[in-house]
């Protein structure tokens, strides 16, 4: 397979092939696209620097109403600051993307199936499609978890975590 | 990553979706300020609000679940007769047995006016029957479908009175 050199062999120095090359930019791209839309959105439920969302429907209304009112909200943009946060540092990413998940899933099914608006639906399709993307370029993290046969629980993770054999 | 591309990946990652919110919610974008009032404006008013919370509170004696429901957690009631904030309400609900037959106030709404945030309700309310009652004006400010501050001001009716034109 041809090979290309990116920055002087792939982004960290690496000769990567040009496939691998092109999917590669594209999850980066996804990421800091992702990493930055969740950090300002997260950032402004405190900073308001730019109009808040209030929902495009009635029911989306009411349903950032009750978030607001009690209290959840914050916890979901603080977990939204810290997600983007580390898509943006480009650290604990796939740890990252499994945090950001369960937002990101609740907007999609916000606005995919109660906003009646063509951009809800198109922001419903692209936050899913980002997501998973991004997820897809860390995949093999990922694959351990998709043991069919997951065998008994052990403290082995413990002790591997904790630098112990 | 080398650490310059690192740098100009986060300043366009921040740039884009911002621009793009920016875009959407300006006037000529798809979530504009005239969208966002037009979506308003299906949901519940201020009056409704209050006339929601008056029938579930007097109409269906659930002062209890009307105030959980139609009264945000932020509340500042003005009312001499407790401390005012949210648990002071609901403590002073609890206390209620408007389920009971019988029970609770007999309510005649007699003017009812809306202008803007605020809703004011002119009542008659007589808590044991047989009496005049008093004479109430209920004040409410709404904010995103809740009540967040109340004022009353509450006229004992006497027995007799001069006046020839009743207290309503």
């Amino acid at each position: 397979m041809p090979t290309r050199s990116i920055d002087g062999g792939g982004l960290n120095g690496a000769t990567i092939a040009r496939g691998s090359a092109a999917f590669m930019i594209a999850v980066y791209c996804a990421q800091f696209f992702f990493g930055g839309w969740f950090v300002a959105h997260g950032l402004n439920q405190w900073l308001d620097f730019f109009p808040r969302p209030k929902g495009s429907s009635p029911v989306a209304r009411e349903l950032i109403m009750a978030l607001n009112h009690s209290g959840l909200f914050d916890l979901v943009k603080a977990m939204e600051v810290v997600t983007g946060a580390l898509l943006l540092a480009n650290r604990f990413v796939p740890l990252a993307v499994v945090a950001a998940f369960p937002i990101a899933l609740s907007i999609a099914h916000l606005n995919l199936l109660v906003n009646p608006d063509i951009t809800s639906k198109i922001v419903g399709v692209l936050i899913m499609a980002i997501l998973g993307l991004i997820a897809l370029g860390h995949l093999d993290k990922f694959l351990p978890m998709l043991a069919f046969n997951n065998g008994d629980p052990s403290d082995r993770g413990l002790r591997q975590l904790f630098g112990k054999r | 990553m080398r650490p310059a591309i690192h740098a100009l990946a986060i300043v366009a990652g921040l740039a884009a979706p911002i621009a793009l919110t920016f875009w959407s919610t300006s006037g000529s974008g798809p979530r504009s300020a005239a969208q966002a009032a037009a979506i308003a404006a299906e949901a519940m008013t201020p009056r409704q609000v209050v006339e929601a919370f008056e029938a579930l509170a007097f109409d269906q004696r659930k002062p209890l679940e009307a105030a959980r429901k139609y009264i945000s957690p932020e509340m500042r009631d003005h009312s001499q007769r407790i401390v005012g904030d949210y648990p002071s309400i609901i403590a002073f609900l609890e206390k209620l047995d408007w389920a009971k037959e019988g029970g609770g106030p007999q309510r005649t709404i007699h003017h009812l006016v809306a202008e803007g945030d605020i809703v004011m309700v002119h009542h008659h309310l007589v808590r044991t029957p047989g009496t005049p009652g008093i004479s109430a004006v209920d004040i409410f400010r709404v904010k995103d479908g809740k009540i967040v501050e109340h004022w009353e001001a509450l006229q004992d009716l006497p027995a007799t009175s001069p006046n020839k034109f009743g207290a309503f």
